[in-house]
């Protein structure tokens, strides 16, 4: 033990810690009884989230890529790829559909999105009642931020910007706003392949959006690999189901 | 989905590559205070490695059947276990039990490592150096099915009566197979399933 030097601590000596039992002093706590109380009267007062503060999403359905980072990154997997009709034209890119049923609030995707679509807003409340019709609120592709923007500075209450969410039997979603707007378009399917039927429309929309085609490049090419090995993966689990 | 069945995500075995450089028997320990801790632990144990990582961090490396008179003789320097550890090597077919010492005295972190087959893993416990072993061993014994000879509390421990002797930190326990023999299918309220992991 001598070969090795020991460490230098400072040790506080008891007596400067222990302290004296006393009747008095509890009564010293009385003092704030007259004192104003340190509290915030919810329904009548407001608090201001802090700027920056971590609530739900926006989504910018121009620029969004499809590339599904946002989906890979996810700690909860909250985030499903959706592709989506709008105006009868299908979106030539998936985008991301949040279910804050499981998102953690975390932020991840906001930071790993490569052209920043994907934001985040201060709105943090959502309090919904128990029937599945309401309970769709809790699973959408989050609408643009400019709304959202909008939204917040009519009501500043920093509630979810939906107030319901319609579903129609042939996948049409309807976004009812809280100023009474609506968002209407269809979920055609949902993974990183493009569903069965693409409706094609998709000629018209290409001379117009001919610089993010280069961005659009890569994260194709990545769409490519993957379903090949989800499908191979699946393949390689089915025999072993039929064994059992 | 059949909970048996082998998971998807492929394991990743690496070679500990910083680990192995100290293979040749005078691994030159630094002039520092772990240096000597380690020296002064290696003369008495000559069978063991010693090697030392950083500032306050040292590392052993014992084989297995000499664990127990390892850790007893370390247990004079290495007052306190903070943890015992278990990592799965799957392609090798072994168990990797890193014993985690804590020197009071000397303000130095030590990891005892030691390496033991898969199938039938045992172990002598080691609840008669440090007794807090005990939960630690009962953990690593729940969760990756090592027996713990010697330790009387070998049971039931964290996990539910359905999930014990499953032992789900193994890396062949199908996580995702397992939860849909229990929850079904798809366990999601909405459309979409998420159940498909894509990373
Ligand atoms: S990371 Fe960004 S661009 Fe990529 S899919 Fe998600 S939101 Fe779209
Ligand atoms: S905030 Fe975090 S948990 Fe929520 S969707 Fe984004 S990455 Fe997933």
């Amino acid at each position: 033990m001598e070969s090795v030097e020991k460490p230098k601590v400072r040790v506080v000596g008891e007596e400067k810690v222990k302290l004296k039992k006393s009747f008095v002093k509890p009564w010293m706590g009385i003092k704030y009884l007259f004192k104003k109380p340190v509290t915030l009267k919810i329904p009548f007062e407001q608090i201001e989230p802090a700027p920056k503060y971590r609530g739900f999403h926006t989504l910018n359905w121009k620029t969004c890529v499809g590339c599904n980072f946002c989906g890979q990154i996810c700690p909860a997997r909250a985030i499903e790829m959706t592709w989506i009709e709008v105006d009868g034209k299908m979106e030539k890119r998936p985008h991301p559909k949040v279910d804050y049923g499981r998102c953690t609030f975390c932020q991840f995707c906001v930071d790993v999105c490569p052209t920043g679509a994907l934001d985040f807003t201060e709105n943090y409340y959502l309090t919904t009642g128990g029937l599945e019709e309401d309970l769709e609120l809790y699973d959408w592709v989050p609408i643009d931020p400019k709304k959202v923007k909008e939204l917040n500075e009519k009501f500043r209450d920093y509630r979810f910007p939906v107030v319901k969410i319609e579903k129609l039997e042939d996948g049409t979603h309807i976004y009812h706003l809280r100023d009474g707007d609506k968002i209407e378009f269809k979920i055609l399917g949902y993974g990183l392949r493009p569903p069965k039927k693409p409706t094609p429309a998709k000629p018209p929309a290409k001379p117009a959006k001919a610089p993010e085609k280069k961005e659009a490049a890569k994260p194709a090419e990545k769409k490519e690999e993957k379903p090949a090995e989800k499908a191979e993966e699946k393949a390689q689990a089915k025999p072993e189901e039929k064994k059992e | 989905m059949d909970m048996n069945e082998k998971p998807k995500v492929e394991e990743k075995v690496e070679e500990q590559k910083p680990q192995e450089v100290p293979e040749v028997e005078a691994p030159k320990l630094p002039d520092t205070k772990e240096g000597k801790l380690v020296a002064e632990v290696l003369e008495k144990a000559p069978y063991a490695e010693g090697n030392v990582r950083r500032e306050r961090r040292v590392e052993f490396k014992v084989p297995a059947d000499r664990i127990k008179e390892f850790l007893e003789l370390a247990s004079e320097k290495f007052e306190m276990l903070i943890q015992i550890s278990v990592v799965d090597w799957l392609k090798e077919g072994e168990f990797e039990l890193v014993y985690q010492l804590w020197s009071v005295s000397e303000s130095v972190h030590a990891f005892v490592r030691t390496r033991i087959p898969r199938e039938n893993a045992k172990m002598p416990t080691v609840m008669d150096i440090w007794p807090v072993a005990e939960t630690y061993e009962r953990e690593a014994h729940e969760f990756f099915g090592i027996i713990f000879e010697g330790n009387p509390r070998l049971g039931p421990f964290i996990l539910e009566p359905r999930e014990y002797e499953k032992h789900p930190f193994r890396k062949d326990f199908n996580m995702i197979g397992y939860v849909k023999t229990i929850y079904g299918e798809d366990f999601d309220r909405y459309d979409e399933s998420k159940t498909n992991y894509v990373i």
